[in-house]
């Protein structure tokens, strides 16, 4: 698949599936089986929690990337600054590092707290 | 008397560029904006600024009226006029050789990519490619462009990206050859728009539509080419509109 359509894709299906889950919290919330007990133990809903929380950074990094790829160019930053715009490339890949190595943290971290 | 504030921007002279206010008195007839800066074109030499035919045919006189971009030609001072004041500003987005003269070497750029120009592969006719009444009626709303650069221009994913993001003129361009008939190279058209700006950078924000002075409809023709590119639907499918717009 071509990476224009893939992320016009994960972005749009992403979006459907919280709103499915959202649907999901709100059908547990409302009823006798909202406690911390079942939350820990169900696996529908640790799954289901799993794939949000791996959905949500995905979304968030297209999203992100394209901020980046819009408002991070020479030519975007040449209207604040010559010095920016010349170092334009390199503070675009920091960004984009940094969202990419919070993303993954908060993926190893919320999966290591539902699964533990 | 009206006011008009100008964008003036001399590279030779000029370190920075500024606005210039000219005040001229009100005519009588409501005329076109052009023609109130060929007055004051009599007033100030200096001004520059584009045109050609004056009837909204060549697009050369493309520039922002009071914050939306427009042609000077058919814009009639009582519609651009503003408590007595007129702004004139270059078309946005694209380097400013002087004055309302913008360089449109980007935007034909874009053009230029999307080849605009019939490609078939099979042995010509004697005469001529002929086309069903109904085929033709596909191209309604999409040959129409003038190429006056004013979607593209007032379009922040072409600001921000021009070398990368085709640009609704171009998209425009793009469908109406990708719609065409005649044409046999649709599946390269959309392999050439299948990365992730040169289309998919159209977040549909619709400027194009609202500035198109031909009431053309680019957002719809991206809005097609996406459908072709997602779905993978066939050229065949394509149905003709009530003319795009």
């Amino acid at each position: 698949m071509k990476l224009g359509k893939f992320i016009w894709y994960l972005q749009r299906y992403s979006a459907i599936y919280f709103l499915l889950f959202l649907g999901y919290m709100g059908s547990i919330g409302f009823t006798d089986r909202f406690s911390f007990q079942f939350l820990s133990e169900s696996l529908t809903f640790k799954l289901s929690l799993s794939f949000f929380i791996i959905l949500a950074c995905l979304h968030a990094f297209a999203g992100l990337w394209t901020i980046g790829t819009d408002y991070l160019t020479k030519r975007t930053l040449g209207f604040i600054s010559p010095f920016l715009s010349s170092h334009a490339d390199f503070i675009r890949k920091g960004f984009e590092f940094i969202f990419i190595f919070i993303g993954v943290l908060l993926i190893f971290f919320y999966l290591l707290i539902i699964w533990s | 008397m009206i006011d008009v504030n100008i964008y003036r921007y001399n590279p030779e002279t000029d370190k920075f560029p500024y606005t210039q206010t000219y005040s001229i008195k009100k005519p009588e007839k409501d005329i076109m904006l052009l023609e109130l800066l060929n007055l004051l074109k009599e007033q100030d030499s200096s001004i520059s600024y584009r045109r050609s035919c004056r009837e909204g045919v060549c697009g050369s006189d493309g520039m922002n009226i009071n914050g939306k971009n427009g042609l000077a030609c058919i814009t009639p001072i009582s519609e651009a006029i503003k408590n007595n004041k007129i702004e004139l500003r270059p078309l946005p987005g694209l380097p400013v050789i002087r004055d309302l003269v913008v360089d449109m070497t980007e935007f034909y750029a874009q053009y230029d990519k999307i080849k605009p120009f019939l490609q078939n592969e099979t042995q010509p006719p004697v005469q001529e490619r002929l086309q069903s009444p109904v085929d033709r009626d596909k191209l309604d709303g999409l040959y129409e462009c003038i190429l006056c650069a004013c979607c593209s221009t007032s379009c922040p994913s072409f600001w921000w990206n021009p070398d990368k993001f085709v640009g609704p003129a171009a998209l425009l361009q793009a469908y109406r050859f990708i719609a065409d008939s005649r044409d046999t190279k649709t599946a390269e058209r959309l392999e050439a728009l299948s990365d992730p700006f040169s289309v998919y950078r159209c977040h549909g924000i619709m400027n194009c539509v609202n500035v198109c002075p031909k009431d053309l409809n680019p957002n719809k023709a991206i809005g097609e080419i996406k459908s072709m590119l997602l779905s993978g639907s066939k050229k065949e499918n394509i149905i003709a509109s009530d003319g795009m717009s």
